[in-house]
């Protein structure tokens, strides 16, 4: 299925684009700022996270955000990645303007305060330990990923190297941010639903179009070195069974390759009939959760294959099944590529069903370089080829290209 | 030129209303087995959903509904577990089972055009599957040691202690999966609910579908069934008494956090006060912009979120507010639950509040009633709890004609905050 939807810009250059979908009243405005923890100061790190939740604190006109949102029938959400923040809302469609009045008002300015920033350094706190710390294995992925980069900023994650660094954060940082970054030239809107893109045009015109154009505080980020050979580091902590968690380096999101990187990790890890849960899970009984996941992001990022060991089990036990288990990518045939292909097809129509889920694709896909990619990715992962897939196996999920986290009992 | 923004007006807002549940269509196969149409969405898929009055009120040992549902996919007459999954991969089609305290359902989700491909294979999982011993044995096992990681968190054993306490282990709905009563489940105890629960289904097709073709399907599928009526039984929900104890109730167990959860006993859900609480709920702890979440996360910054549910089961309802807080907070996050169910009987609530509450939860059923999988949801539990559609749309009606006296009168009738059940596990100072 097709999703249509047009483009346009502001003189200011913010970029709009609309989707049109009638079945139901409904409308939904998505905002993708391009800036996330990848732009932080390394020694303020959970700084574009911790802003994240100050753009709810209300802006210069609007004291608070959320209140008139659900005064008209509507909700929100949103979301920082490495890459990007994306803030969301959906409202009743007769009610969208005011979508338009309170983003833009938060574009155009925050309405800052000391007392704002305190407390929502406490709620990001207690979100830093209720998500990381105060669960078992909680911290583990944190470690993982300033074990696997040594360089990019992509070695922290978006809720922050340490809560000393949360703790830190000033006014002075917050408004500098801000202005860094929240500019009509960094960010694209997309409006979805029950609309019309004349009501759109008008509309964004109306409210978006006196913000001025900001200076986008850009800098280099450092390249991440190739790795050539193995890393691994163990921790201790209060936890019932050993863990071993690996994680190797893929392609950017933006190269093609990132697709067979992606499809590996479904081959891997994608419901029942994946080898790990096959192997690992089932046959070997080496482990109840054996998963794999990889992050699709606009620099090179990440796969990695984590689990849990069963009672009894050895790291050194479950890491040589593991080895056996990317040695059988290499007998993948062309029926079970097929499956795989078959499955995927099937998740990108299931997403969808909702205009939510269809204006984050697109923000995400515009973000990434190409709106289109919510309609052509399907064909991108139908072109792969058996012999590109075990290439990539090859390269991918080498001993070389790894980095691994031992999480023992104390 | 145009004239300059105010940008301190909000727009012109429009009258809100909700989109009412559309109207279905029943039929029977020629065995009697009803079947449910609703043809909903723009997008090419269908759900089909088999369900049938059991889950967690029709078991006798705890778990048994949970983990023949479990092991449906794990082998049938044509199928072992691995095949079974490949088929529905190849075909981009799940098959998921539901447990609930009044319905066990098995739903296949798939693309409008492989309907024809995968019916079979739900007929196959739901009619004969074999539970094969090692694959339990395996499931076994793996569940074992996921309990015993889950128990390490806080707000896992905040659930399970907040069930015991205000229900008892032995009712339906304080029933936990502990380690003792898993292990405590056989294979055989999975065949006879199997045999016993799982055998007179109703039938629901709700998505894009034509309406002869998934009729034939159905008819050559499940038609020719001897249709076993079975046993007339009610839910043990019905006759088990909740032990409604009180006080707090602390479980030490170290971190940096403890998960609360504060309640009591409440209404069932027919009852005609039920869906004005669950406004009175919405008011004080079940949205974002709730009374909890203003005080608690927004001016005090002790959590990171707080929320409140007023549970309508069929029998016993519960009211239960839940939140992980810094240690250091508990005492004081507490005391501000308390102050705001009493501000609430005492002062009520201002129009305005009541307004916001009102268009929040009018313009949040578009959200719920968008896809074809929400909708055969809805379908399920109007069937499987007897509420019909037009008695679900008639929150509609109490949320528009609700007044704020209506509001404080209902919040003094029903909350009971100097009798909470204060169920609190984490490590907190004397």
């Amino acid at each position: 299925m097709q999703i249509e939807f047009q483009t346009f810009f502001l003189d200011n250059g913010l970029k709009v684009i609309v989707h049109e979908d009638h079945s139901i009243p409904k409308a939904v405005l998505n905002l993708i700022y391009r800036v996330g923890s990848r732009d932080e100061d390394p020694d303020l790190t959970g700084f574009a996270h911790l802003f994240e939740h100050l753009m709810f604190e209300g802006s210069r006109h609007i004291p608070h955000y959320d209140l008139p949102l659900q005064r008209v029938g509507g909700e929100n959400n949103a979301f920082t990645t490495p890459d990007i923040t994306n803030y969301y809302l959906s409202l009743p469609s007769h009610q969208i303007e005011t979508g338009f009045w309170l983003e833009s008002d938060r574009m155009l300015a925050l309405d800052f305060s000391q007392e704002k920033l305190d407390i929502q350094k406490r709620v990001v706190i207690e979100e830093y330990k209720q998500r990381y710390l105060n669960q078992p294995y909680g911290d583990a992925h944190l470690r993982l990923v300033d074990l696997h980069f040594t360089t990019h900023p992509y070695r922290w994650q978006t809720i922050g190297k340490d809560i000393s660094h949360i703790e830190q954060a000033t006014l002075a940082d917050v408004e500098a941010f801000f202005y860094g970054y929240y500019a009509p030239n960094n960010a694209t809107l997309v409006v979805a639903g029950d609309v019309h893109l004349a009501q759109v045009q008008e509309l964004a015109q109306k409210w978006f179009g006196d913000i001025p154009r900001r200076e986008l505080k850009k800098h280099p980020l450092p390249e991440e070195p190739e790795q050539t050979e193995a890393r691994d580091m163990t921790v201790h902590g209060d936890v019932p069974y050993p863990a071993v968690y690996k994680m190797y380096h893929i392609p950017s999101h933006r190269e093609r390759d990132y697709y067979i990187a992606d499809l590996l990790t479904d081959l891997l890890a994608n419901g029942q009939s994946s080898l790990l849960h096959q192997e690992l899970t089932r046959k070997q009984q080496l482990s109840p959760n054996a998963s794999a996941f990889s992050w699709g992001l606009h620099d090179p990022g990440m796969l990695s294959i984590n689990a849990t060991l069963a009672p009894g089990k050895s790291p050194e036990a479950y890491e040589q099944a593991l080895a056996g288990v990317l040695a059988q990518l290499q007998d993948l045939n062309e029926v079970a590529l097929q499956r795989i292909k078959g499955k995927l097809e099937a998740t990108f129509v299931l997403q969808k069903t909702t205009i939510l889920n269809k204006a984050i694709a697109l923000a995400i896909s515009d973000a990434l370089g190409d709106p289109d990619l919510i309609n052509t990715t399907p064909e991108i992962y139908r072109n792969i080829a058996l012999d590109e897939v075990h290439q990539a196996a090859r390269t991918i999920l080498a001993p070389e290209n790894c980095s691994t986290l031992y999480y023992l009992p104390n | 030129m145009a004239k300059v923004l105010d940008r301190r007006m909000a727009p012109p807002a429009g009258p809100l209303s909700y989109i009412p549940l559309p109207p279905y269509e029943v039929t029977r196969l020629s065995n009697g087995t009803p079947v449910y149409l609703l043809p909903y969405g723009q997008v090419e898929v269908v759900e089909v959903q088999a369900m049938y009055r059991a889950g967690r009120g029709y078991q006798d040992l705890i778990g048994q509904a949970g983990l023949t549902g479990e092991m449906l996919t794990e082998g049938t007459q044509s199928y072992d577990s691995l095949r079974l999954a490949q088929q529905l991969d190849g075909y981009g089609a799940w098959i998921h089972h539901e447990v609930g305290e009044e319905s066990l359902a098995v739903k296949l989700a798939t693309t409008t055009a492989n309907l024809g491909h995968t019916l079979p294979l739900l007929q196959e999982v739901i009619l004969v599957p074999t539970f094969p011993s090692e694959e339990f044995e395996s499931l076994k096992q793996r569940k074992l040691q996921k309990i015993q990681v889950r128990e390490e968190k806080t707000a896992t054993l905040a659930r399970k202690h907040f069930g015991y306490e205000l229900f008892g282990p032995d009712h339906p709905y304080g029933s936990y999966l502990s380690q003792e009563a898993l292990e405590a489940i056989s294979r055989d105890h999975l065949i006879a609910y199997h045999q016993q629960r799982l055998q007179q289904m109703a039938l629901t097709v709700v998505g894009r579908f034509d309406r002869e073709v998934i009729l034939d399907q159905l008819e050559e599928l499940f038609g020719s069934l001897d249709r076993v009526e079975e046993e007339a039984s009610i839910s043990r929900a019905a006759t088990a008494r909740a032990r409604g104890r009180q006080g707090r109730h602390y479980v030490e167990k170290a971190g940096m956090q403890a998960s609360l959860r504060l309640g009591h006993l409440a209404m069932p859900r027919a009852h005609p006060d039920y869906y004005g609480m669950t406004i009175v709920n919405t008011i004080l702890g079940g949205y974002f912009g709730s009374r909890l979440m203003k005080n608690i996360r927004e001016e005090k910054g002790y959590t990171y979120g707080i929320y409140s549910g007023w549970i309508g089961n069929r029998y016993d309802g519960y009211f239960v507010v839940q939140s992980d807080v810094g240690n250091e907070y508990v005492p004081s996050a507490i005391a501000e639950v308390k102050a705001e169910m009493h501000k609430l009987m005492d002062e009520g609530v201002e129009e305005a509040e009541l307004d916001l509450v009102r268009n929040y939860l009018q313009g949040r059923s578009v959200s719920q009633r968008e896809t074809p999988f929400q909708m055969s949801d809805l379908l399920r539990f109007s069937l499987m709890h007897d509420i019909p559609f037009a008695e679900l749309d008639r929150q509609y009606e109490v949320i528009r004609e609700i007044t704020p006296a209506s509001v404080q009168e209902l919040a003094a009738r029903y909350l009971k905050p100097d009798d909470l059940l204060e169920v609190v596990v984490g490590q907190v100072a004397e």
